[in-house]
């Protein structure tokens, strides 16, 4: 399945979301009918079973789909609805039922949000950190107190980011109601496809940087000439290799550990190649015109979503002098922090 | 291995658990159980670790035991290869390598030269003769070989080199100086990149030759390295006989055969990160926490550390990617993980990395001081991006 799909998603970005729309789409909440568009194709949250009206895709699959809107930089709110979508289906039968149809097919905009916010009595309170397209949402899964609740209203703050292709947002509850409707779910997933949206974009900007270094002609000859270029683009491919696998990796594995070496190492890269794509092309790369700078931008963003690169890195290694006495799998990522994904 | 296969190769059919089964699962399934045993009947089960045991990236022999390393290594491999483990692939042979981890599996250090430069070489290029005569002692772990490529003017630069060939009759007398050469010491054969005519372009005139180690006129110097060990040496020629019987490929056509033998260097180098010790990650972990070093900071040092090794791997393993291209970006990104290792070894070690304070610590100096050569070895990592810029990404070429 996963060349087909491939081809599917990068035709459908080709068609629908070629850069100049990408910039047109900048800095707004993501487009419903866009959404429903990529939706219709079977591709929102492609993990659902089928008999809640989803594709009853693969993590690869999901990784596969994330890679290509990531390598177009797609505004796009596939990552909450596959985060909200892969929360719901560790959730309980009702909330399945009720939520996953309107999330496959884009009718229904639910979010993920973790951190700040407590349970109490059948209420939530706090403010969430920051969660990807949650400014338009309406649907609000809050994981707060080792449990994952639903909540029909919330107050919508969105944010100011430097990454205009990805919209934030906190969202605030004041006793507001919501009900239980699983277990804290696991990180894992929603890391793993992360990374592989990441490692999408690296593999975009370093296709970015080699084309101009190919073509810009400084001393008489192209600057990929030079072995200070051509040999930077040869450890920019280091990573976007390295990430690519890992992100493959993790998608086969489903594992939180896997998942977080992936999301770290992918974040890493993604920032590293962004970076210097923007380096390579000199001046003009620094130019509001070029798009070096929304992958730069979109990097530093992404790497910064789920997790921080050091404390997943952390999470890796046993910190007690006894091992195993680390918290739960999965049992993680509230108010941001990761604790021990093994 | 990633070696090019021959239809007519001569290894045992098709190996192990060939055949039998319902479905690959099974399939592999009854491989692994025919392999387990198989090394019960041979090994003993692998000594547990210890804090003190050797952390090395380069397998330097101890001279006092090279022989009896030496004769062990052939006993394994010929039981290897009689039995159809020595060229394993794909899912096979990483079940194969994750058995072994149970084992005290002998070293095979002295045999790998022949087995993964010099006779992927053989095969591709030589006469069926020369196959016949070569390759299976080769493959076999019958003989040893060394690579005699590098001459003191040409490293990087190796199609300059300058040892001559001189026709006469059915043979050739050989004379120049190779250096770098691993294993020349207890080489039985070596692989020599020679110059055949020197009015040619300098890709074209070149010939490559196995030569006889034990011929008059090859003088063997072991060369003393940074890490104190001696594995590699000068090799001088002075007019040795060649038989043109022991030619691998064309007169003039050994620059290609050279490259067959650095790609399948290229490839066994990039399989290097299974030369890092498997455990690595666990072994600093458990050194930062008797010394009550394993903060924050260094689990993220660790796991970052994990995660380059896991990367390398990972690349290793990839289908999707030309082999060639596979193989010099997991060389440096093996590269990565093991400058990665030292800073991690020295932030936990501290002073016990550099002196031996007889607390475990002292071990890793020997990782330390091998790292160096990796960068190396093989085509340095400056010619591995070289080739990645130019072949891979299409950049322009450097001037040759």
């Amino acid at each position: 399945m996963s060349y087909d799909l491939r081809d599917l998603v990068r035709a459908f970005c080709a068609d629908t979301l070629p850069m100049p729309e990408v910039r047109r789409l900048m800095g707004a909440e993501p487009d419903p009918a866009l959404w429903r568009r990529f939706a219709a194709l079977g591709l929102a949250a492609i993990t659902v079973p089928e008999e809640y009206g989803g594709a009853g895709g693969t993590l690869a699959d999901a990784a596969v789909v994330a890679e290509e809107l990531g390598r177009a930089l797609a505004p796009l709110p596939h990552l909450p609805a596959f985060l909200a979508a892969s929360a719901l289906m560790e959730g309980d039968e009702e909330a399945r039922e009720a939520y996953l149809p309107g999330i496959v097919s884009g009718e229904l905009a639910a979010v993920l949000a973790r951190g700040g916010v407590r349970a109490d009595g059948g209420r939530l309170t706090g403010t969430t950190a920051p969660a990807p397209d949650a400014g338009t949402a309406d649907l609000f899964l809050v994981v707060a107190d080792g449990a994952l609740h639903v909540a029909e209203t919330a107050e919508r703050t969105p944010l100011t980011s430097i990454d205009g292709t990805r919209s934030l947002a906190v969202l605030t509850f004041d006793g507001t109601p919501a009900r239980r409707v699983g277990p804290a779910p696991s990180p894992a997933a929603g890391w793993t496809v992360l990374a592989a949206e990441m490692a999408g974009g690296a593999r975009a900007a370093l296709d970015m940087a080699v084309a101009y270094a190919k073509v810009r002609e400084q001393f008489g000859r192209p600057i990929g000439a030079n072995q200070a270029v051509k040999h930077l683009c040869a450890e920019l491919l280091l990573d976007v290799e390295a990430a690519a696998s890992m992100a493959a990796s993790a998608a086969r594995e489903a594992s939180p550990r896997a998942g977080a070496m992936a999301l770290a190492y992918c974040g890493d890269a993604y920032v590293r190649v962004a970076t210097e794509c923007v380096q390579i092309h000199g001046g003009i790369g620094f130019t509001w015109e070029h798009d070096a700078h929304l992958y730069y931008k979109r990097a530093h963003a992404s790497r910064a979503l789920l997790g921080d690169p050091d404390d997943l890195y952390a999470s890796l290694v046993d910190g007690a002098p006894q091992a195993g006495g680390a918290s739960a799998e999965g049992a993680s990522a509230e108010g941001g922090a990761v604790t021990s994904p093994r | 291995m990633t070696g090019e296969r021959a239809p007519s190769g001569p290894g045992p059919g098709a190996g192990p658990g060939a055949g039998s089964g319902a479905g690959p699962g099974a399939d592999l399934a009854a491989f692994e159980k025919e392999a387990r045993a198989f090394l019960d009947a041979r090994l003993p089960p692998r000594p547990a670790r210890t804090p003190t045991d050797r952390v090395a990236l380069l397998e330097e022999i101890d001279p006092e035991r090279e022989a009896e390393t030496l004769r062990a290594a052939k006993l394994w491999q010929a039981a290897l290869y009689d039995a159809g483990y020595a060229e394993l692939e794909g899912e096979r042979a990483e079940a194969f390598a994750a058995l072994l981890d149970a084992y005290d599996v002998p070293d095979l250090q002295p045999l790998l030269v022949g087995l993964h430069i010099v006779a992927p070489a053989v095969r591709t290029h030589g006469s069926d003769d020369l196959k016949r005569r070569r390759l299976r002692p080769l493959l076999r772990g019958e003989v040893t070989a060394c690579q005699l490529f590098s001459e003191p003017d040409a490293g990087s630069d190796l199609a300059s080199v300058r040892t001559r060939a001189v026709r006469d009759g059915d043979a050739w007398t050989v004379t120049g100086q190779k250096v770098w050469s691993s294993g020349a010491h207890h080489a039985d054969l070596g692989e020599a990149l020679v110059r055949t005519d020197p009015d040619a372009p300098k890709h074209k005139g070149l010939t490559l030759f196995l030569i006889d180690m034990r011929a008059p006129g090859v003088e063997v110097r072991p060369l003393r390295q940074m890490t104190g060990g001696a594995s590699f040496n000068e090799v001088f020629l002075t007019g040795v006989r060649v038989p043109d019987a022991d030619r691998i490929g064309p007169l003039n056509g050994g620059w290609k055969a050279a490259i067959t033998s650095l790609s399948s260097e290229r490839a066994a180098l990039g399989g290097a990160v299974d030369a890092v010790p498997p455990d690595l990650v666990e072994r600093l972990a458990e050194q930062a926490r008797r010394r009550g070093r394993l903060t924050p900071a260094t689990r993220a040092r660790l796991g970052r550390l994990d995660a380059a090794l896991t990367a390398a791997r990972l690349v290793n393993r990839r289908d999707d990617l030309d082999p060639a291209a596979a193989a010099s970006v997991s060389k440096l990104l093996v590269n990565r993980a093991v400058a990665l290792a030292v800073e991690a070894a020295s932030a936990v070690l501290g002073p016990a990395l550099a002196a031996d304070l007889s607390d475990g610590g002292y071990a890793w100096s020997e990782f330390l001081l091998g790292a160096p050569a990796l960068r190396i070895a093989g085509g340095t990592d400056e010619i591995q991006r070289t080739i990645l810029a130019e072949r891979h990404l299409g950049l322009p070429r450097d001037p040759r």
